[in-house]
């Protein structure tokens, strides 16, 4: 009976506690970085992802809200046609009001492809630019709030690029802090959540009023001890090997890794655990190594032959 | 019989120590043992290619100094120079890479001293090096299952015949 370095390595990591179950099954199923920005904006209260989300694609010209801000205020009926003086001041006004927004960095959009979703708005502003040109009273404190709106509709339309954005830097963090070795592309599903979490904390005060902080550095733990958890195996069978090493180096095998008998299982588990517990900030006891040394020191103890011994003196 | 099976590396893990593997038969055991020879000592290594003409295998049996110290054999010295019991050349398997076996047959290494030593001697690719070495105990059996008709053998473990082609005892 043979035992292999996998599977010492395993009953190590069971003795740690690291990985209860034996032959855990692994951690291969992997989300996309669309699938984590999606879910970081649902947490941020974007709950319909942008592939259900149908926005009126029709676009609005500067010139057609331009005439509507003239029947806001009354200067002309629905059914009238306006002066050119009139169109030209109300033109102004729309583009003045886009090129402000443009200029507070809220849009992206030029002012020949104004998104429906927010023609209301730019009416509204244009009107409160041009209300006392023809002499009609306007409430200024819509401003802020009509400006809020169209800021929440540019954020909303460009919502996953900032998420997936946002996915990288997190990504890039946990890389930098040496938690993860995973590539973006193959980001274990174990760790959704966990992603998802820290783009929603950074997300969260666009969109709305900043998430707690507080629960970054623990979520962050979590994917740090999900990245030790899957190289556990790896870095144990290391240990196991590091364990044979030793004893080779010392003279004291009497096999190879390819045929280590099953009574060595135990001193080799309990001398692998001892090199492997500081990994895992697990507090290792010496005796684990003198006491496997000890019972391994007794198996290649070789019996007597029975036959005298003559002395020799030097 | 005893049958062992053991695995090999060539590449040696230590430049201090050649692998070492200790062994304790009856005085009248035959042995099967079973090899694997291996590039080196890592789960993965891959068994040698001993096909073809030119691999050999060869084990070895030598006596072991009176002077040497039983319980750990804590020996002065490797075989080098020691007497040499036998040797016999391994059969190398056709089909298995890497796969030798030694038969040495029953009672082979009675009367040859009960504390020996033996090694396994690796001709490949015009390099000869010993592979592993080790002490080789032989328990003396219980006087009363003692044989009494030991066949004679050349250094081979094969019977020695006389003219009329009758093993030579003992």
């Amino acid at each position: 009976m043979t035992a292999t370095v996998a599977q010492l390595a395993d009953r190590v990591l069971r003795r740690l506690g690291i990985v209860i179950v034996a032959d855990s099954a692994a951690l291969s199923g992997t989300v996309t970085t669309t699938a984590i920005a999606t879910r970081a904006l649902q947490i941020v209260g974007l709950v319909i992802p942008a592939a259900q989300r149908t926005l009126n694609p029709a676009l609005t010209l500067a010139a057609d809200i331009a005439w509507l801000v003239l029947q806001r205020l009354g200067v002309i009926a629905s059914d009238e046609v306006q002066s050119p003086t009139d169109q030209a001041t109300a033109f102004f006004a729309v583009n003045a009001v886009h090129d402000a927004l443009v200029g507070q960095g809220l849009v992206s959009w030029t002012s020949d492809t104004i998104p429906r979703a927010v023609a209301e708005e730019y009416i509204v502003l244009a009107s409160i630019q041009l209300a006392s040109v023809f002499g009609k009273v306007a409430d200024p404190t819509q401003t802020a709030v009509m400006e809020a709106r169209i800021k929440h509709v540019a954020l909303v339309m460009e919502a996953e690029t900032l998420a997936e954005a946002q996915v990288q830097a997190v990504h890039q963090s946990l890389l930098a802090q040496g938690f993860i070795s995973w590539v973006i592309g193959a980001v274990p599903e174990a760790v959704f959540e966990d992603y998802a979490q820290l783009t929603a904390m950074q997300l969260s005060s666009m969109f709305g009023p900043p998430m707690d902080a507080k629960a970054a550095p623990s979520i962050e733990a979590r994917v740090r001890q999900v990245a030790m958890v899957m190289g556990a195996p790896g870095l144990a069978a290391q240990k196991v090997m590091a364990v044979h090493a030793n004893l080779a180096a010392r003279g004291k095998i009497r096999w190879s890794v390819l045929d280590l008998p099953d009574y060595l299982e135990q001193p080799y588990v309990e001398m692998a655990s001892f090199l492997l517990a500081p990994e895992f900030a697990i507090k290792a006891d010496p005796n684990w190594w003198a006491q496997g040394e000890m019972t391994i020191n007794r198996f290649i103890a070789l019996p007597s032959s029975g036959e005298s011994v003559v002395a020799a003196y030097f | 019989m005893t049958i062992l099976a053991m695995t090999l590396p060539v590449a040696r893990r230590s430049p201090l120590y050649i692998p070492r593997r200790d062994l304790v038969l009856d005085v009248h055991d035959s042995l099967n043992l079973n090899l694997l020879i291996v590039a080196s000592d890592n789960p993965d290594a891959a068994p040698l290619d001993l096909s073809g003409i030119g691999p050999a295998v060869r084990f070895i049996v030598w006596q072991a100094p009176s002077s040497w110290w039983d319980y750990g054999f804590r020996d002065y010295g490797w075989p080098i120079g020691r007497a040499v019991v036998s040797s016999v050349l391994g059969t190398i398997s056709p089909t298995v890479p890497g796969s030798v076996s030694v038969a040495i047959p029953r009672n082979a290494l009675a009367c040859r001293g009960l504390r020996l030593g033996w090694s396994v001697q690796l001709d490949y690719a015009g390099d000869l090096s010993s592979i592993v070495w080790g002490a080789l105990h032989l328990q003396p059996g219980a006087a009363g299952l003692l044989e009494s008709d030991l066949d004679l053998l050349n250094d081979s473990f094969v019977p020695i015949t006389d003219n009329g082609l009758e093993d030579i005892l003992l």
